[in-house]
């Protein structure tokens, strides 16, 4: 008599396309509970039964299975969108997960130059965010040596790296760039189902997850560049209640700074001489309507004999700003 | 890389012989791990053959089994076959709702179609595939010579 009692129905899924059953998985719960590589799956079956009216029992050997390291990886931007950026210095931020159940290295490479770009930025290395604050920090944050390759990140475990980039002069304003980072795990990765024998955590092979174990993620940096355009009047008071420049008017000169871009410009100063055979009128300077004193130090604005400065700090892109003083023609 | 490690012997993958017999039993039982794996064959046609699994991962699927084979000169009656389902994997399926099975730890057995799990809030549901902790069936006879599998379909968590 020979019978199978089971339990076995084989479902066949009509989308589903990858010859390796390692494919199966689903990514998400595999992330929720996965079992780590190495692991052994041991069973045991035990009976008992009737033997001439007797009751006796038996245990099966036990079968024993070890669980092998699936290799797996996910990329993913983390900037809230395109990464404003002037001529110098940019950084753009990816976080990674190991998605696979074994800890592992994964190799990191950044692509500058995408079909499509505005202008390439230059790459000038990979970093990993040491101080774990999700900022890059210049000198604190680790530079990896090329190729960039993380440390080991446990099972289900992330690591932020940041892409640092040198941004070229004389771009135009709104200009884009692509960069993307692929990301692969250092054990190997490929074709789903390929199997690195021997390389698995705990002993085991090393199979590469239905995502081939590579990522490829995108980030985006957006050419910020603006101009300061100065432009100067004057309006004159005669003693007469008139407009001619005569001896003794008043001429008021204003200054208006705008810029013009969508960059922020920063440590803007407007100096202006005193005109000859003028003098300037004492605590007549103006930014915006509002008084300036003539003294050096007390705030952003001072005066004298021979000119005027005014700090106008930090504008914005479009912003403008006016600074006006007065003088009167000598007599 | 072989991954089965059969402790008692690996006559069962062979099919040559039963595995090492236990003394003084009649009865043997060898148990037995296959991985799904799933082909297309020239005309299109997927279908899952079953193959010694070299490599197991995560998201597998894998049929354990237990063979009973009756070695003695009398009719054993009545072999109860109870097989734990190990933690690292999750029953996938169950094809016969009157499948006896354990959802406790083996304290109780029942019908799984009769199992229910009561949530954290208190309330009662019905019992998922994955919440079986036991397997067990009931053979009423084995003739003297005659043999038989019972197998169980899980997925590695």
């Amino acid at each position: 008599m020979t019978a199978v009692w089971h339990n076995l129905k084989v479902v066949s899924s009509a989308g589903f396309a990858l010859l390796a059953a390692c494919a199966l998985f689903s990514s998400a719960a595999l992330r929720a509970q996965a079992t780590p590589a190495g692991a052994i799956i041991e069973s045991t079956a035990q009976a008992t039964y009737q033997d001439a009216g007797s009751a006796r029992s038996v245990s099966s050997n036990a079968v024993q299975v070890r669980v092998d390291e699936l290799l797996g990886v996910a990329v993913a931007s983390r900037d809230a969108g395109p990464v404003t950026a002037r001529a110098g210095p940019a950084v753009l931020h990816f976080g990674i997960q190991n998605t696979g159940n074994g800890p592992e290295q994964f190799i990191l490479e950044p692509v500058t130059s995408v079909a499509g770009n505005g202008f390439d930025a230059v790459l000038d290395g990979v970093a990993v965010d040491s101080n774990g604050n999700d900022a890059y920090d210049a000198g604190i944050d680790q530079i990896l040596p090329v190729p960039a390759t993380t440390a080991m990140i446990p099972m289900d475990g992330n690591a932020v790296v940041f892409v640092l980039l040198a941004v070229p002069a004389g771009l135009a304003d709104g200009a884009t760039s692509q960069v993307r980072l692929s990301v692969r795990a250092a054990t190997g990765s490929g074709a789903p189902g390929t199997v690195f024998a021997g390389a698995g955590e705990g002993g085991g092979d090393a199979v590469v997850g239905s995502a081939s174990a590579s990522a490829l993620a995108g980030g985006q940096l957006v050419a910020s560049a603006s101009s300061v355009t100065l432009v100067e009047w004057a309006s004159v008071a005669d003693p007469f209640g008139g407009t001619a420049a005569v001896p003794g008017a008043i001429v008021t000169y204003s200054v208006q700074a705008l810029v013009t871009g969508s960059a922020d410009v920063d440590g803007l100063v407007v100096t202006d001489a005193i005109p000859p055979r003028t003098t300037y009128r004492a605590n007549s300077l103006q930014r915006d309507g509002a008084p300036l004193t003539d003294a050096a130090g007390d705030d952003a604005g001072e005066a004298s004999a021979a000119g005027i400065s005014v700090e106008l700090g930090t504008l914005a892109g479009g912003a403008s700003s006016t600074v006006s003083f007065a003088v009167a023609i000598n007599e | 890389m072989r991954k089965v490690l059969f402790s008692v012997g690996l006559y069962l993958s062979l099919g040559l012989a039963p595995a090492a017999a236990q003394p003084g039993s009649p009865v043997q039982l060898e148990g037995y791990v296959k991985r799904e794996q799933v082909v297309i064959d020239p005309s299109g046609e997927r279908r899952s053959e079953w193959v010694d699994p070299a490599t197991v991962v995560p998201g597998d699927r894998l049929v354990m089994g237990t063979r009973y084979i009756n070695d003695g000169t009398g009719v054993i009656e009545n072999l109860v076959v109870s097989n734990p389902v190990p933690p690292p994997v999750r029953v996938a399926e169950v094809a016969d709702p009157a499948q006896i099975v354990s959802v406790d730890g083996g304290r109780s057995f029942g019908a799984f179609a009769d199992q229910t799990m009561r949530g954290a809030d208190g309330t009662a549901r019905p019992a998922s595939p994955a919440d079986i902790t036991h397997f067990r069936w009931t053979i009423p006879a084995v003739a003297p010579g005659g043999s038989g599998a019972v197998e169980f379909l899980v997925i590695v968590r």
